[in-house]
């Protein structure tokens, strides 16, 4: 299995089974049907809209969860693109090392990281308000876009 | 009683679909497939023809080891529904059974 179709499926195999009882038979069925599909990136979309379709159907203390699932997740990749710069930076004042060592695994591990919880962080997103998602998408991507950037000029110009 | 469901052209989509074949049970990626409509906008449609009992819904027998899979078709009320809201290709007019005032 892919790493993009396992991550749709936990995706949506967390949110349906955390959902009320009688939406829970419908995001079950929803994500069952992934086994028969066979293009990766559709089953990421058709969990996607599973998510978004067991997420609307949440009531009020439901969507108050959600929404700070959505705080902390949001939060929580600023912090693994900062990690990611930092580790980067780190390279810069150290000795310049033959094999890996351990500031690129972490590097390595905060994109990975990346993934999972831009998944949840936009499963999670008040659509009604897309600014504020937006806004807060655009800091870890502007950091990681320094990240790899310091990196390209670390690993070609130094 | 009467059906007060929203009647998006999504809706009458889905409806047109299980007319193809009224009696068949239908998997929901196969509807999907067939209409183009995506999980967000289908799934959210099936659950309110179920609920509204014009779609009956079921657990397929499945085989040991495999999970089941969901599936559907129109119940009688559905099959009348659909009948009455889905536009004839030929007419370009709502299709109304034969019977109907």
């Amino acid at each position: 299995m892919t790493l993009i179709r396992s991550l749709a499926l936990r995706t949506l195999n967390v949110v349906a089974r955390r959902t009320r009882p009688e939406v829970r038979d419908w995001g079950l069925a929803m994500l069952r049907e992934m086994d028969f599909i066979e293009n990766d990136w559709a089953a990421l979309f058709w969990a996607l809209g599973g998510v978004k379709f067991l997420v609307s159907r949440q009531t009020g203390s439901d969507i108050m969860r959600v929404q700070r699932i959505n705080h902390i997740s949001g939060r929580v990749l600023i912090l693994l693109a900062v990690v990611a710069l930092f580790t980067v930076i780190s390279g810069y004042f150290g000795p310049r090392q033959v094999d890996e060592g351990a500031a690129a695994h972490i590097f390595q591990l905060s994109v990975v990281a990346l993934l999972p919880m831009g998944l949840l962080f936009l499963a999670t997103t008040d659509w009604k308000a897309p600014l504020r998602s937006t806004r807060i998408l655009a800091i870890p991507f502007s950091v990681l876009v320094m990240a790899f950037g310091a990196l390209y000029y670390l690993e070609h110009y130094r | 009683m009467p059906v007060k469901i929203r009647l998006s052209p999504q809706t009458v989509q889905v409806l047109a679909e299980f007319l193809q074949q009224p009696k068949v049970w239908k998997y929901g990626y196969d509807i999907s497939r067939n209409t183009g409509l995506k999980s967000g906008t289908l799934y959210p449609m099936l659950m309110r023809l179920a609920e509204y009992a014009l779609l009956e819904t079921r657990w397929e027998d499945a085989e040991p080891g495999k999970p089941p899979r969901h599936m559907y078709r129109l119940s009688a009320d559905g099959l009348r529904y659909a009948r009455e809201q889905v536009v004839s290709p030929w007419k370009g007019v709502r299709a109304r059974p034969a019977f109907a005032r």
